[in-house]
C-alpha cells in the first residue's frame, strides 16, 4: 500500500556525498522530511529516496551538514506522466479511443434476435430496420416499447417481441404464434363434388345421400353425395315425409387418368474456368463500403463473383458492423455439351414418378402407367399417363 | 543544565510512580521484532551508519546495532526503523 502511495506521489533518489553523510539523516528527520531506501555506497556517500514534493527542501538541507546532495533519478507517476505527455501520437490515439468509446457506444452495433423458428431472422431484422432499429441507430433515441408494439403490428406471425438495449447490443426476443388448426365447418348444407373426371368405383356416404352409382362417369364439379337427406315412408319410399340439410361426408373412389409431362434440353452450357482471376479488397463500416485495394477491378465478360467476409467479432457470434471483404472474379468460358439422352430420360421418369406420388392421397393407388418419350426442338420430352384409383370427393360450395 | 535536571526529575518520577519512562520522561524505547527489524523511539539521531553497524544516540545512552545488510528503512524526528540481519544490540 505504502509502495503504491509512494508511486502515485512520485519520489526522487538522492545521492549524498560528504564527510559525515549520517548527519544528513538527522537533519532530514528533524525537518520532517521522510526518507527510505537508504543505501551506503562508500564511507563518504550514500543514496536515499525522498518524496517528490520534499525533494527540493532535502537537496537544500545538504549544505547544512557539509554534504553535496544531487538528484540522480526520478520515479513514480508524476515523472511517468511527464514522459508520456511528450508522446503525442500515443496521446492522440488515446483521445481517439476515448472518443470512440464515448461516442460509438451510443450507437447500436449488434442486433441479436432469438426465439424465432418459422419467421426468418432477416424478415424480423428488415422490419426492425424499417421502424428505426438498425445497425448504426442512435441508442438513446430509441423507444424499446414503441419499437416492440410497431413491429408486432406488422409481423403478424409473432405473438411477442421485446427489444432490450444493452450498450451497443440490441437484444430482440420474439415468440411466434402457435399455428391455428384448420377447423372443419360443421354447420350448413354442402354437397361432395368430384374434383377430377373419372369412373366411379366405390362410394361410402357417411353423411348425406349418394347421387352416383359405381361405374358412373363423372366430370369435375359433378355432385357425388348430396347434403340433402330425405325421409320417406318405409312401406312406400316414393312418399317423402320430410327432408333436412347436412354437410355431406364420405369417400368416392374413382379410376382417373393423370397426365404429367416434363422436358429436358439435350445440350447444356458448361463453365470452363480459364484460370484468370481478379481480387478486390473492401472495408465495410456500418452500411458504407470502402475499397482499400489500389488495383482497379475490371471483371471479365463471363465470370463468377465470389465474396468472402471477415467481420470483427466480440465472441459468441456477435459481429460488429466492421468487416473486411475480399471480392474475387473468376473468368470462365461457356461450352455447349451434349447430354446423354438415356440419362436425361431416366432423370425425367424419376421426376415424374415423384410428382405423381406427391399428387396421390394416402389410400390412392396407381393401376397402370404409360410412358411417351419424344424429342422436340432439341429437348427430350417425357409424358406419363397413369390410371389411378383416387378419392375424388371434395366439399363443394354451400 | 535546567533541561537535564528536568529530565532527571521526570525519570525519578516515572520510577517512583511506576509510570512508563518512554512516555513520561522521553526515554529511549527499543523494540526488536525477530532478528530482522528493530524499532527505536525517542532517539536523538544517527551517529554512524554502515551495512554492518549503526550507531544511534539515545540521549544518556548510545545504541550500537551490529549485523549484516543493515538498512535504515525509515526515520522521523523521534522514531526510526532498521531492517537486516541483526546480530547484536549493545548499549554504551
Amino acid at each position: 500500500m505504502q509502495r503504491a502511495i509512494n508511486y502515485l506521489r512520485g519520489s526522487v533518489r538522492l545521492e549524498v556525498v560528504g564527510p559525515y553523510p549520517e548527519r544528513y539523516f538527522n537533519i532530514c528527520s528533524a525537518r520532517g522530511i521522510r526518507f527510505w531506501g537508504v543505501e551506503r555506497l562508500d564511507e563518504t556517500s550514500l543514496r536515499l529516496t525522498v518524496s517528490k514534493v520534499q525533494a527540493r527542501r532535502a537537496i537544500a538541507l545538504g549544505a547544512r551538514c557539509l554534504c553535496d546532495v544531487t538528484a540522480v533519478q526520478e520515479r513514480g507517476a508524476p515523472s511517468r506522466a511527464r514522459q508520456l505527455a511528450r508522446r503525442y501520437g500515443m496521446l492522440a490515439g488515446l483521445a481517439l479511443s476515448l472518443a470512440a468509446v464515448l461516442v460509438l457506444s451510443r450507437f447500436v452495433m449488434v442486433i441479436h434476435i432469438t426465439g424465432n423458428e418459422a419467421v426468418p431472422t432477416e424478415i424480423i431484422r428488415a422490419e426492425l430496420a424499417r421502424i428505426g432499429l438498425d445497425v448504426g441507430s442512435y441508442g438513446p433515441a430509441l423507444e424499446p416499447r414503441e419499437l416492440s408494439n410497431r413491429a408486432l403490428m406488422d409481423l403478424e406471425e409473432l405473438s411477442f417481441l421485446s427489444v432490450n438495449l444493452k450498450g451497443i447490443r440490441a437484444e430482440v426476443v420474439v415468440r411466434e404464434k402457435a399455428p391455428v388448426p384448420e377447423l372443419e365447418p360443421t354447420e350448413g348444407e354442402a354437397d361432395l363434388v368430384a374434383a377430377k373426371a373419372g369412373t366411379v368405383e366405390e362410394i361410402i356416404a357417411l353423411a348425406g345421400t349418394a347421387l352416383v352409382e359405381p361405374g358412373a362417369e363423372v366430370e369435375p364439379g359433378d355432385a357425388l353425395i348430396s347434403g340433402r337427406v330425405t325421409l320417406t315412408r318405409r312401406d312406400d319410399p316414393s312418399v317423402v315425409i320430410d327432408s333436412y340439410g347436412v354437410r355431406a361426408k364420405g369417400f368416392v373412389w374413382a379410376e382417373v387418368e393423370e397426365r404429367l409431362s416434363a422436358a429436358f434440353p439435350l445440350t447444356a452450357s458448361w463453365k470452363v474456368y480459364t484460370g484468370e482471376t481478379q481480387t478486390r479488397w473492401e472495408l465495410s463500416f456500418f452500411s458504407q463500403r470502402f475499397q482499400i485495394s489500389k488495383k482497379t477491378f475490371q471483371p471479365f465478360a463471363e465470370y463468377d463473383k465470389i465474396e468472402e467476409q471477415w467481420a470483427l467479432s466480440l465472441g459468441e457470434g456477435l459481429e460488429l458492423p466492421i468487416a473486411l471483404h475480399r471480392v474475387t472474379a473468376r473468368a470462365y468460358e461457356g461450352n455447349a455439351v451434349a447430354l446423354n439422352a438415356d440419362q436425361a430420360e431416366a432423370l425425367l421418369r424419376e421426376t415424374l414418378e415423384r410428382r405423381l406420388a406427391r399428387s396421390l392421397g394416402e389410400y390412392d393407388a396407381v393401376l397402370a402407367r404409360d410412358w411417351t418419350v419424344e424429342r422436340r426442338d432439341g429437348a427430350l420430352s417425357v409424358t406419363l399417363t397413369a390410371r389411378c384409383r383416387e378419392q375424388i370427393a371434395v366439399t363443394g360450395e354451400e | 543544565m535546567a533541561e537535564r535536571k528536568r529530565k532527571n526529575l521526570l525519570e525519578k518520577t516515572a520510577r517512583t510512580f511506576d509510570l512508563p519512562g518512554d512516555v513520561v520522561a522521553g526515554l529511549t524505547r527499543v523494540e526488536l521484532v525477530g532478528r530482522e527489524e528493530l524499532y527505536l523511539q525517542n532517539h536523538r539521531g544517527i551517529l554512524a551508519y554502515g551495512e554492518e553497524e549503526i550507531l544511534i544516540s539515545g540521549g544518556k545512552l548510545m545504541l550500537r546495532v551490529r549485523g549484516r545488510a543493515l538498512c535504515l528503512r525509515s526515520m522521523t524526528p523521534t522514531d526510526l526503523m532498521i531492517s537486516g540481519q541483526i546480530d547484536a544490540v549493545e548499549l554504551e
